[in-house]
């Protein structure tokens, strides 16, 4: 018998996620600092840091505008596993 | 022995812009860092050797734009690195292979520098990252822990839910991304009735919670041993959701929560810790949780310029001799 785990029962959707544009980061060799340039090789400033990027994708973002970074128990040492608060 | 010259490593993915607060800082200051994302870069040119022998340990690490000595490192700080998934133009059990080489070999050298100073130690990071341990350490630390239980058993979870007469809740112990028609989906705190509990709680390990009366919020940010106090309130159980809705002041910290926050740094080994309180109206900060490698940048201004600067004094100054 193959019984879900009653955990996931829990699950609802973020608020809203919305894809961010692609940008290509180019580290500045100088500061290490990230650069991001856009299609048209112009530089952008990315949005603010979420709470959690847990569950998201480096192309999905928290409406605070926070890509999320993978994260992965089996092949990551350093976790993004913002807590349950309540 | 400590070389204090020398550079500061961080590990990190490129999407990361918190890093990018830190490093404007070293770079005003002429600290000298350098940047590797391990599960990506060790694939795409950069390169990674570490040579022991009986008595002595060197090595060297060559990125695009750096060459350092990994005995020169004074400090590492473990931020976002991506996952080891080896190299995506291999598949199957050749890429998997390549993944756990990477993971064990270059995870090892990465975690094995003699003098450098962790922020914090990634194997520390991941043994905090289990919220047993994480409640195991508050409770010894003097902190005030709601009631909770981890079980597998459905009697044994719907009696302690029930028998919580403020309400409990539940908190998954690990977040794995979850999708639901492709929508990612997470676990949001809210109450739990008694009789939603199935035999499918024996699925696996699940943690319910005494749901604690609070006035408001503390998201309390330790590096080091300087405290970085922000009250939360919000209209949600889970101020995470619908972070449009949260007011945040910062406030500062009792005496009694400082001194147990040291203890748990100490206790885990952790120089850096993101701890969460629930605050009731009579005053207790009850512990909820702490993340080892917990988000700060989304908080004011001045609290995250604050922040930046205080992680960026503990990578500058290396390890204290």
């Amino acid at each position: 018998m193959k019984t879900a785990p009653w955990g996931t029962t829990r699950m609802e959707p973020f608020t809203a996620t919305v894809p961010v544009p692609q940008f290509t980061p180019v580290i500045d060799p100088e500061t290490q600092v990230a650069v991001f340039v856009d299609g048209h090789g112009r530089t952008v400033e990315l949005g603010g840091h979420g709470t959690s990027t847990s569950g998201l994708t480096p192309t999905q973002t928290t409406p605070d505008g926070n890509p999320g970074s993978p994260t992965d128990a089996d092949t990551t040492e350093s976790y993004d596993q913002d807590q349950s608060n309540g | 022995m400590g070389d204090r010259s020398g550079s500061v490593l961080v590990l990190t993915n490129p999407l990361d812009v918190t890093t990018d607060a830190v490093l404007r800082v070293l770079a005003e200051r002429r600290v000298p860092v350098v940047r590797l994302d391990p599960g990506s870069d060790l694939h795409s040119g950069a390169s990674l050797t570490a040579a022991y022998r009986t008595g002595g340990q060197r090595g060297t690490l060559r990125t695009a734009s750096r060459e350092v000595a990994l005995s020169s490192v004074r400090s590492v700080w473990v931020r976002r690195a991506s996952p080891y998934e080896g190299p995506s133009e291999l598949g199957g059990q050749e890429r998997r292979f390549a993944a756990s080489q990477t993971l064990w070999g270059a995870g090892g050298i990465l975690a094995s520098f003699p003098v450098a100073h962790y922020v914090n130690h990634p194997w520390a990071n991941r043994a905090a990252e289990h919220k047993p341990a994480q409640l195991a350490a508050a409770q010894r630390s003097g902190f005030a822990v709601p009631d909770t239980v981890v079980t597998n058993s459905a009697d044994e979870a719907r009696e302690f839910v029930a028998a919580q007469a403020g309400g409990a809740v539940y908190k998954p112990l690990w977040n794995t991304p979850y999708a639901v028609d492709g929508r990612p989906h997470a676990v949001w705190v809210r109450e739990v009735d008694p009789a939603d509990i199935t035999g499918a709680v024996s699925v696996c390990p699940h943690l319910f919670q005494a749901k604690v009366p609070k006035a408001f919020d503390v998201r309390v940010t330790a590096v080091g041993d300087r405290l970085f106090g922000l009250r939360i309130d919000s209209p949600d159980l889970d101020w995470r959701r619908r972070q449009d809705r949260i007011a945040c002041t910062p406030i500062d910290v009792p005496e009694p929560v400082a001194c147990a926050v040291a203890a748990y740094l100490g206790r885990l080994r952790l120089v850096y810790g993101a701890f969460d309180f629930a605050v009731t109206a009579s005053g207790t900060w009850y512990f909820l949780e702490c993340n080892p490698n917990g988000q700060w940048a989304w908080q004011p201004a001045g609290t995250t310029d604050a922040i930046a600067h205080a992680i960026a004094d503990q990578l500058q100054k290396g390890r204290d001799t």
